[in-house]
C-alpha cells in the first residue's frame, strides 16, 4: 500500500478532536467527574454501611434492584459498536466505517460500566476474586460464572479488535504529538508498515469470532441468568434469548447513532458523515424495536391469556397494579412513538434529519433501561409462596451510584477521543 | 488454628454444658412446653423420639448411610410461631433479618393445603409478625429451606459457597460467599436471607456452635447441622409444643419420619419445580382448635 505523506484538509478536520480542547469541553468533563465522585461518595456509604443503604430486601421486597438493571443495560449496550464494526469487515459496508470505531470504543466503556455494577451489586466486593478463584469447578453451573467469562472474553477480542485497527492511524500521528506521541509508540510496538495487510485480514476473522461472542453474551449468558430460574414468575422462558438479543441491539444502535450524530454536529463532521448513514441506522433501528414491541406483547399475551397465577400476579403489577403508569408510559411514548416516527421517515422522506433521529433514539436508550428495570423487578416482588406483597423505591445512593456509571461512561469516552483518533484517519 | 483463651474456652464449655443440659431436660418431659389447658388432646400427640437415627456424633462430618428429612404435620400446627422465636436464638439469628429463616404461613385455604399457594393466598399475603393464634378457619403452613436434592441454589452459586452434603443438607461457607444473591433469587421458596448490614447480635447470648455471620453474606436454615450431626433434633422440632414436627433418617426404615412417609400421604412444596424437596408436610387433620 502507498501511502500519502501530506495530511489533508480533510484528514485535517478529522482530526480535530485531538488538537484542542476548549473551555465547553472542560466544564462539560469537570460536570461529570463532580458526578462521578458524588457516586464514589455514595459507594464508600455502601460500603462501609452494607448494602441495607439500598432499598432492596428480601424475601419481602426485591433481592436484586436497579444495579442489576443497569449491568443487563450496559451489558447489552456493547453490541451495537461492534456489529457495526463486524458488518463494515464481513459484509464491506464502506457505508457505516466512519461511525465503526465511535461504535467500537462505546463497547468497551460500556462492558467496563457492566462489570462496575455487578461488582457494586455484591454483598462482599472484596472477594469478588473468588469468582476466578473457583471457576473451573463453577464454569459447568453457574449463569453469573458464564457471563464472567463471556464478558472478560469480550473485553478483550474488542480490545485487540481496536488496538489493531488504530495502529496504523498511529503511525502517521506518532510524530505529531508530543506526549501523546509516546503512548502511541508504546502500542505501536513492533509496529510494520507491511502489517496492516495482514491486520485486515486479521480483523476479518476477530469479526466472526466477536459476532458469535454477541449472540452468546446478549442472546445467551445474560438472558440466562433470568430465563432459567423457576423460582421467577415472568422470567423463566425460553424466549428470554431472543428477547433480550433484541433489546441489545436495538439499545446498543441507538446509543451509537446518538453518539454519532453527537460528534458529528460538534466536530463539523458533515461532508465525512452522509446523512444516508443515519437514515439506514434509523431504520434498522425502528424495525428492530418494533420486533422488540412485538415481543412484549407476546409474552404479556402468554401471561394474561390461561396462564398459572404466579405469571398472572407478575403481569398484573405491570398491566394494572402500582408500576402500570410508568409501564404504559413507557410502552406508548418510549417504544411505540419512536418505532412509528422512524420507520416513518421511509415513508415520508421530509421527516427525516439526523438530529432528530438522534433524539428518537435517545428516548429509546432510556425506556429500554426502564424496560430492564420491567423485566428485573417485578417478579422479585412476587414470589411463589404467600409472603406480604413488597415494594421497591430505590434510594437515593442507589440513584446516585447509577447517575456515576452514566457519567462515568460519557467521560471516559470523553477522553479517549482527545487521545485517539475516533475516526479512521487514514485514506485507502 | 486459632488460639482460644480461657474466658472463650469457659464460655464454649458452659454454652456447650448449656445445651446439652437443655436438650436433655425438653426431650426428659416433652409435655413441659405444651400450652396448659385444653391440652388432653395434645398430650396424646407423639412426641419426636431423639436418637431414632444414627450419626457418629463428631458433629462435623457426615456420618455414611444418613439422610435427613423433616415431616411437618401442618394440620397439627397451630401456628404459635415458637420453632420461629427458637431457631432465632439457637442460630444467632440477628434483629435485622426479618422473618427470620422459619416462615410461618397463615392461610385462609378454601382449596384444602396442597404444596401450591391458591390464588387468593397468594394476593392477599400472609403475615410476617405474629399476634395470635390459631386463628378459626385458618391453616398454619412453617416455610424454611427445603434442603432440596435438585437445589437451584447450589446449581446457580459462583463460588461454590453453597453445597449439598452427602448426608441431605443444604449448607453456607460464610467467607466464600461473595454475596451476589443469586441463590437468593433462585430459590423458589425464598427460603434464603441475607445481611443488608452487619448484623448485632447479643453477645452475651451468642450460641457459639453457630457462627455469627460477616455483612454481605446470604444465610438460611442449616437443619441444624451443628446439633443433628451429633444426634440431636433441630431446635424447631424440639420446641414444636404439639409435635407437628418431625425428623431423623430417612434411610433408616425403622426411624420415624420414615414410618410417617410410608403410612401417611404426604405432598412437598412446589412439586412441579422438580426441586426435590427434603420437606414433607402431612395433614393428619386439625387436633387442636380454640
Amino acid at each position: 500500500m502507498i501511502r500519502r505523506t501530506t495530511i489533508d484538509q480533510h484528514e485535517e478536520s478529522l482530526l480535530k478532536p485531538l488538537l484542542s480542547a476548549g473551555k465547553p469541553y472542560l466544564a462539560f468533563c469537570a460536570a461529570l467527574l463532580l458526578i462521578v465522585l458524588w457516586a464514589g461518595y455514595a459507594w464508600v456509604l455502601q460500603l462501609t454501611g452494607g448494602l441495607g443503604i439500598t432499598a432492596m430486601r428480601t424475601p419481602v421486597g426485591p433481592a436484586w434492584g436497579i444495579y442489576i438493571v443497569n449491568f443487563v443495560f450496559f451489558a447489552s449496550m456493547a453490541h451495537g459498536g461492534m456489529a457495526i464494526s463486524a458488518a463494515v469487515h464481513l459484509l464491506k459496508a464502506e457505508k457505516f466505517k466512519p461511525i465503526a470505531r465511535m461504535g467500537e470504543v462505546l463497547t468497551i466503556v460500556s462492558l467496563a460500566m457492566a462489570g462496575l455494577s455487578i461488582i457494586i451489586d455484591m454483598g462482599r466486593p472484596d472477594r469478588a476474586f473468588n469468582m476466578i478463584r473457583f471457576w473451573p469447578e463453577r464454569v459447568g453451573t453457574s449463569p453469573l460464572t458464564w457471563d464472567v467469562t463471556v464478558i472478560v472474553l469480550y473485553l478483550v477480542l474488542s480490545l485487540s479488535f481496536l488496538w489493531l485497527t488504530m495502529r496504523r492511524d498511529l503511525a502517521r500521528l506518532a510524530k505529531r504529538f508530543g506526549l501523546r506521541g509516546r503512548l502511541y509508540n508504546l502500542l505501536l510496538i513492533g509496529y510494520k508498515a507491511d502489517e496492516d495487510k495482514k491486520v485486515d485480514r486479521l480483523a476479518f476473522w476477530l469479526s466472526i469470532a466477536i459476532v458469535i461472542l454477541i449472540v452468546m453474551l446478549s442472546g445467551g449468558v445474560i438472558p440466562w441468568i433470568f430465563g432459567l430460574i423457576p423460582a421467577q414468575a415472568g422470567w423463566f422462558s425460553a424466549m428470554a434469548g431472543p428477547y433480550f438479543l433484541t433489546a441489545a441491539l436495538a439499545s446498543s444502535l441507538a446509543a451509537v447513532i446518538v453518539v454519532a450524530v453527537l460528534l458529528r454536529k460538534i466536530y463539523h463532521w458533515e461532508d465525512y458523515i452522509k446523512p444516508e448513514t443515519f437514515k439506514s441506522l434509523g431504520i434498522l433501528l425502528g424495525v428492530i424495536t418494533g420486533f422488540y414491541v412485538y415481543l412484549t406483547f407476546a409474552e404479556q399475551l402468554t401471561a394474561n391469556y390461561a396462564a398459572p397465577h404466579p405469571e398472572l400476579a407478575v403481569s398484573e403489577l405491570l398491566m394494572t397494579g402500582e408500576l402500570a403508569p410508568l409501564y404504559w408510559t413507557m410502552i406508548i411514548g418510549g417504544f411505540v412513538f419512536p418505532v412509528l416516527m422512524l420507520v416513518g421517515q421511509t415513508l415520508r422522506p421530509r421527516l427525516f434529519s439526523p438530529t432528530r433521529t438522534a433524539i428518537y433514539a435517545g428516548v429509546l436508550i432510556i425506556a429500554f433501561w426502564l424496560k430492564r428495570f420491567f423485566i428485573v423487578i417485578p417478579s422479585l416482588l412476587r414470589p411463589l409462596l404467600p409472603f406480604p406483597n413488597g415494594s421497591y423505591t430505590p434510594t437515593w445512593v442507589e440513584w446516585s451510584i447509577i447517575a456515576g456509571t452514566v457519567a462515568a461512561a460519557v467521560l471516559l469516552y470523553a477522553i479517549f477521543i482527545k487521545v485517539f483518533p475516533i475516526v479512521e484517519a487514514h485514506k485507502e | 488454628m486459632k488460639k482460644i483463651d480461657r474466658r472463650q474456652f469457659i464460655t464454649y464449655l458452659v454454652g456447650a454444658a448449656g445445651a446439652v443440659l437443655l436438650t436433655r431436660q425438653a426431650l426428659a418431659s416433652p409435655s413441659r412446653s405444651s400450652p396448659t389447658s385444653g391440652a388432653t388432646t395434645l398430650l396424646t400427640v407423639k412426641k419426636a423420639e431423639p436418637r431414632k437415627y444414627r450419626v457418629d456424633g463428631s458433629g462435623t462430618k457426615p456420618t455414611e448411610g444418613t439422610r435427613f428429612v423433616m415431616v411437618i404435620d401442618a394440620g397439627a400446627c397451630i401456628g404459635c410461631r415458637r420453632c420461629v422465636y427458637a431457631c432465632k436464638t439457637e442460630n444467632n439469628i440477628p434483629d435485622t433479618i426479618s422473618p427470620p429463616w422459619i416462615e410461618v404461613f397463615q392461610m385462609k385455604n378454601e382449596v384444602d393445603l396442597t404444596g401450591t399457594p391458591s390464588r387468593e393466598d397468594l394476593k392477599t399475603g400472609s403475615t410476617t409478625s405474629y399476634t395470635e393464634s390459631p386463628l378459626p378457619g385458618m391453616w398454619y403452613q412453617p416455610v424454611q429451606c427445603n434442603h432440596c436434592d435438585n437445589a437451584p441454589c447450589v446449581r446457580v452459586c459462583p463460588t461454590g459457597a453453597t453445597y449439598k452434603t452427602e448426608d441431605g443438607f443444604v449448607l453456607m461457607d460464610y467467607e466464600k460467599c461473595v454475596g451476589c444473591r443469586f441463590c437468593v433469587v433462585a430459590c423458589p421458596y425464598s427460603a434464603r436471607r441475607f445481611n443488608w448490614i452487619k448484623p448485632q447480635v447479643d453477645q452475651v447470648n451468642v450460641n457459639p456452635l453457630v457462627p455469627v455471620r460477616p455483612v454481605g453474606v446470604v444465610e438460611k436454615c442449616t437443619f441444624c447441622v451443628h446439633r443433628t450431626r451429633d444426634g440431636k433434633l433441630p431446635r424447631c422440632v424440639e420446641v414444636c409444643p404439639v409435635g407437628a414436627r418431625h425428623f431423623g433418617n430417612i434411610n433408616d426404615p425403622e426411624s420415624e419420619v420414615a414410618k410417617i412417609i410410608t403410612d401417611t400421604p404426604n405432598f412437598r412444596l412446589l412439586e412441579e419445580l422438580n426441586t426435590q424437596p427434603n420437606i414433607r408436610y402431612i395433614v393428619r387433620g386439625k387436633k387442636y382448635t380454640r
